[in-house]
């Protein structure tokens, strides 16, 4: 399995942009590009590396996570992408038409930036079992 | 209509003595009295001061009784008023003709007195019931008229036979239009069930509009029975201000967890990063920061609550019921929360015999153990230090209850009728001592009853509080 290494955020809200960030470069070791709009990451993604795994917010302006998903799907032609959704929302009723949009995985807001490296390298994981 | 001790009576006829010896028997026998010496008179006495009976002689010059009799029938006077018609004249056939001129009744001259009072006193009986059946009928329908909720009287092929302003308004559709409609065509998600006879019944139900569009009312169902037949009354109460009210209320509560929740990822979030830098934290700062994320958490959870409620209310909360063990389930509600009754210094109890922890419960896993957690930690946070809450489960007939006991205060009388609602907590001062949003028990009512459940409580101030739950007995797995 190739190690997780490159992430890119795509989050409007500055302070958890910055907090995602920190936790992923800090603790996570990662290195990460990240947007504060889709419609940013659309536009300029295309000029770096592509990331092995993207976290995207569902409520974003100009753009929202769930109509951003084929968008960024078609960026990523044949290399597999792992998008892993953030979300306010926590019920099970509001989780499942994230997946059915396309989403790999979804993780809820609040989320312990602590923990999430690890719960990212084990999405990772599962992830790579799939393709 | 006058009191029916004072009722008016005329007296028509040619003959002034007459006249006078009548009135002087009719006074005596205690009604008013006014005279008319003709036809004519009599009509003019009619119109400007219409009396309760008329005592018509039948012979008389110029427009005689039979006349009389018959204009005066043909009028309206809003109201019966009978006629007793007076005839010196042998035979029958005089008297045949003056009811077939709708006279009501007659008397023979000279008048005997004991028969004058029975026939007035008869007519006085039929007047008063005709004086009650006019106010009865004139209050009903002021009740009707001004009523701004609007009422349906259905005969019983469930079709409209009355109907009020109100509903023509709420139906859009004229009085007229609105009569002889058959009921489902109205109402058309009223169950059968709902029309059948009984105590009356409030239901929820929505309006058909002839533009197709769809009000949603409050119903009240009441049936009565006339003829040996049975009548459906019907009451609705326009409710879509409160419907509409209801729907922003979730829509604002929606919103606002929402965005509660996008600054507290910030805020825990942090926190959390700085806790984890243990090594430069000295010791004061290692508190006031679990201090804040401590608290951080908790308003996380009120927002939590909030939403729960929230979905509820508007019946959108997603059960996944399996059939599962109780034992399995009290143990894992119990060990969930040893940590928390060790903070508070409580033993958590479990009296449970191996029959019923073997009983089935189909339920949802998740909202089964929040059910136990609200009541768990309502049942510590109210205990003293070195108390025990007992978690006590038994077979009852079909049901299974869970009774969660505590030693703590109890719950004050004039508090109980409330205790289930939302935003309640015994006191205010209270409130803060124990901490919590005063959603806890709201929403544990509401999660019991989604599952087929119901909660009960009782308590004894100063002894402690018992929280019973009662489930269906469960198919095994």
């Amino acid at each position: 399995m190739i190690a997780l290494q490159h992430l890119a955020v795509i989050e409007d809200d500055t302070d958890i942009r910055h907090l995602l960030e920190l936790s992923l470069t800090t603790l996570g070791g990662f290195d990460v590009t990240s947007y504060p709009l889709a419609t940013r990451a659309l536009a300029e993604m295309p000029q770096h590396p592509l990331p092995q795994m993207l976290l995207l917010d569902v409520m974003m302006p100009e753009m929202s996570g769930i109509e951003a998903i084929p968008r960024l799907r078609e960026l990523a032609g044949d290399t597999p992408l792992c998008i892993v959704m953030l979300t306010a929302k926590a019920s099970p009723e509001e989780l499942a038409p994230l997946l059915a949009a396309g989403a790999d995985y979804v993780a809820s807001k609040p989320f312990d930036p602590v923990l999430l490296p690890e719960l990212l390298q084990h999405f990772w994981s599962t992830f790579h079992g799939r393709i | 209509m006058p009191a029916p001790e004072n009722l008016h009576v005329l007296i028509v006829d040619d003959i002034a003595i007459t006249r006078m010896q009548l009135a002087a028997q009719v006074r005596e026998l205690g009604f008013r009295i006014s005279e008319a010496a003709n036809g004519e008179a009599a009509l003019a006495c009619m119109a400007e001061q219409t009396p309760d009976i008329v005592l018509l002689d039948l012979l008389m010059p110029g427009m005689d009784g039979f006349t009389v009799s018959r204009i005066i029938k043909g009028r309206d006077y809003g109201r019966w008023i009978p006629i007793v018609v007076l005839s010196g004249l042998e035979g029958e056939e005089h008297l045949l003709k003056a009811l077939e001129a709708h006279a009501d009744d007659f008397l023979h001259k000279p008048v005997n007195p004991a028969i004058l009072s029975n026939k007035l006193g008869n007519l006085r009986r039929v007047l008063t019931l005709q004086a009650q059946h006019n106010s009865l009928l004139s209050r009903s329908q002021a009740i009707s008229r001004n009523s701004f909720d609007a009422i349906l009287l259905a005969d019983p092929s469930l079709r409209i036979c009355e109907a009020n302003p109100a509903a023509a308004i709420l139906f859009g559709q004229s009085l007229g239009e609105l009569l002889g409609q058959p009921l489902s065509a109205l109402l058309p998600d009223l169950q059968p069930a709902c029309t059948s006879s009984g105590p009356a019944t409030l239901v929820k139900l929505d309006v058909l509009r002839p533009d197709a569009s769809l009000i949603p009312v409050e119903a009240g169902l009441g049936s009565f029975a006339q003829d040996g037949a049975s009548y459906l009354l019907i009451t609705l109460r326009d409710i879509s201000e409160r419907v509409r009210a209801d729907q922003l209320k979730q829509q604002f509560i929606a919103t606002l967890s929402h965005e509660l929740r996008t600054p507290l990822t910030s805020i825990i979030g942090a926190l959390k990063m700085l806790q984890a830098d243990t090594a430069s934290l000295t010791p004061q700062q290692h508190q006031l920061l679990a201090m804040a994320d401590r608290n951080s958490g908790r308003l996380l959870g009120m927002v939590n609550e909030l939403l729960d409620l929230n979905r509820s209310q508007a019946g959108k909360l997603q059960l996944v019921r399996h059939a599962a063990q109780l034992g399995d389930l009290l143990d894992e509600a119990v060990a969930s929360h040893l940590g928390y009754a060790q903070r508070h210094a409580v033993n958590l109890e479990l009296d449970c015999s191996a029959p019923v922890r073997l009983q089935w419960l189909n339920t949802d896993h998740g909202r089964f153990l929040q059910i136990m957690a609200n009541l768990l930690s309502n049942a510590c946070k109210f205990s003293a230090a070195g108390d025990t809450v007992t978690i006590r489960a038994a077979r009852e007939g079909t049901q299974l209850s869970i009774a969660v006991s505590d030693h703590g205060p109890g719950i004050p009388a004039d508090f109980l009728p409330r205790l289930f609602e939302p935003f309640t907590q015994a006191d205010g001062s209270d409130s803060r001592r124990q901490g919590g949003s005063g959603l806890g028990l709201a929403i544990t009512r509401q999660l019991v009853e989604a599952l087929e459940g119901q909660i009960q409580v009782s308590t004894t101030p100063g002894e402690g509080s018992t929280f019973t739950l009662y489930f269906p007995v469960g198919a095994p797995a």
